[in-house]
């Protein structure tokens, strides 16, 4: 059943987000024929920045915090019409758990969210390098590819601070979602105000820790936590979020009413 | 036939301070189909989205086949609830895969030739019909299932009356030899020749419970009379 659900949960994942990728790519296609046009023309630096504004900014606006911070809530939305909308009445119906469900939510969340580290890539990396430098297009995204490997720790710190922010933000709307049905049917001004409450509360833990890893700094375990500092916010992000998943596949199936 | 399909022994359900059903116990029979009766506020939606698995009982025991409510009860209760419940971006093809797809007792040879009968375009999409054919369509997908118990919430209240006779037309002749239809209704007078049984509920408590000919016999009236008696405003 898992395999049945993961299918149904992956085509109403895409049936948004594909397009929204697809449009990327042309914009991105676009962009790049554009500018490698506008070159051939000797002196139109002027109409080269009005493009590069025009097609770059956005696009590179768009894949860098767009599609991840829209696979969040999309994930969110999700999660709400299969576990409390009408269409509940039909998800939570069939012969699957509520576990199962939101497993299948969880793990599309996190596909998208590969896919979306990669669009980030792809569409701004590769448009860039067709038009910045004297270089040409290989030389330019070879080396994009070094300046990507010489700087992997720091870009590998980034990308899993913005993977568990996501995720954590994702298991946090869950949560919100969750109480808020429970005491009012699920409107959206009691999820709001239950996701800044959560918010609030899970900082006092992440304080903790970096409280806890502060004082670690004198002794050679504490010099090692200090070299991954920027990890800190991450790792009390990620096991909040753990938390909160277990919380909420154990109490799924008893605790979890269609209203 | 006197076995017990569904049960429920001091079956409470609140909300908050409000007690919609309140120790309810009863046994429901198989191959019977059963009027769930009750003026707005009884308890009737409540007792079958209990029975469905949308809802978790404050108190009390109930169960479907002799087993409590859950993953293995839903692959044999039908349910069709009294909203539009699809998802809108799904065509009627693409519904008929899906309730193939997770349910082992679906009949899609039977549920295309209802659909067919009722002149629904396969290729349409959920959001892009109206109303009453909205709720055919989910009426259709229901009962195309060879389910031990089928639980139809005011399953006629949105269409018009052709289509109320081609409802229970369809419960009477299709509904699998031996299982169990409870049907929740305020239109009691349509579905009364259909009845075997009548449960009517009042305050989330049982009002009265028998088969429908007994009733008739011992008041001398009519279900829907003894309805608009016992309810009266």
């Amino acid at each position: 059943m898992l395999r049945k659900c993961l299918k149904y949960e992956t085509k109403a994942f895409a049936r948004i987000m594909l397009p929204i990728l697809i449009a990327n790519g042309i914009s991105s296609t676009a962009f790049i024929l554009v500018a490698n046009n506008i070159k051939l023309l000797k002196g139109s630096l002027g109409i080269l920045t009005f493009f590069a504004f025009l097609f770059l900014i956005p696009v590179m606006f768009f894949s860098m915090f767009g599609i991840p911070i829209l696979s969040c809530f999309l994930g969110a939305k999700r999660y709400n019409d299969v576990m409390f909308s009408e269409q509940a009445y039909l998800m939570r119906t069939l012969p699957v758990s509520g576990r199962t469900l939101i497993i299948c939510i969880l793990v599309n969340s996190l596909i998208w969210y590969v896919i979306s580290f990669l669009g980030i890539f792809i569409f701004t990396a590769v448009p860039v390098a067709t038009v910045v430098g004297d270089r040409n297009v290989a030389d330019n995204i070879s080396a994009t590819i070094t300046w990507v490997v010489q700087n992997r720790e720091q870009i590998f710190q980034g990308a899993v601070y913005i993977f568990t922010a996501l995720i954590y933000t994702e298991c946090l709307i869950f949560l919100s979602i969750t109480f808020a049905s429970r005491i009012s049917g699920g409107k959206w001004i009691f999820t709001f105000l239950f996701f800044m409450l959560f918010r609030f509360l899970f900082t006092i833990p992440e304080t903790i820790i970096m409280i806890i890893f502060l004082k670690e700094e004198s002794n050679k375990i504490g010099e090692i936590i200090t070299s991954f500092s920027s990890l800190i916010p991450s790792v009390s992000r990620g096991i909040l979020s753990v938390i909160i998943i277990a919380y909420l596949l154990i109490t799924v199936d008893k605790n979890t009413e269609v209203k | 036939m006197n076995e017990v399909i569904l049960s429920c022994h001091g079956l409470t359900k609140s909300y908050g301070s409000l007690t919609a059903l309140n120790e309810l116990s009863l046994d429901i029979f198989k191959g019977k189909i059963v009027g769930l009766l009750g003026p707005n506020g009884s308890g009737k939606t409540t007792f079958i989205k209990l029975a469905a698995g949308l809802l978790n009982a404050t108190g009390g025991s109930l169960t479907v086949n002799g087993l409590n409510i859950g993953v293995e009860t839903k692959k044999h209760v039908s349910f069709l609830p009294d909203k539009d419940y699809l998802p809108n971006k799904m065509r009627v093809k693409e519904l008929l895969r899906l309730f193939s797809d997770f349910y082992e007792d679906f009949d899609n040879a039977r549920a295309v030739d209802m659909l067919s009968r009722l002149g629904i375009d396969f290729s349409q999409r959920f959001s892009t019909m109206s109303k009453g054919t909205r709720q055919k369509v989910q009426f259709s997908l229901a009962m195309s299932r060879q389910s031990d118990l089928y639980l139809l919430d005011e399953p006629i209240a949105a269409v018009d009356p052709a289509a109320r006779d081609y409802i229970l037309r369809t419960i009477i002749q299709n509904y699998k030899e031996g299982s169990t239809v409870i049907i929740s209704t305020h239109l009691i007078a349509d579905v009364e020749p259909v009845l075997d049984d009548v449960i009517m509920l009042q305050n989330g408590t049982l009002r009265l419970y028998g088969p429908a000919d007994q009733i008739r016999n011992d008041t001398g009236k009519s279900i829907d009379t003894l309805f608009r008696e016992v309810y009266r405003c």
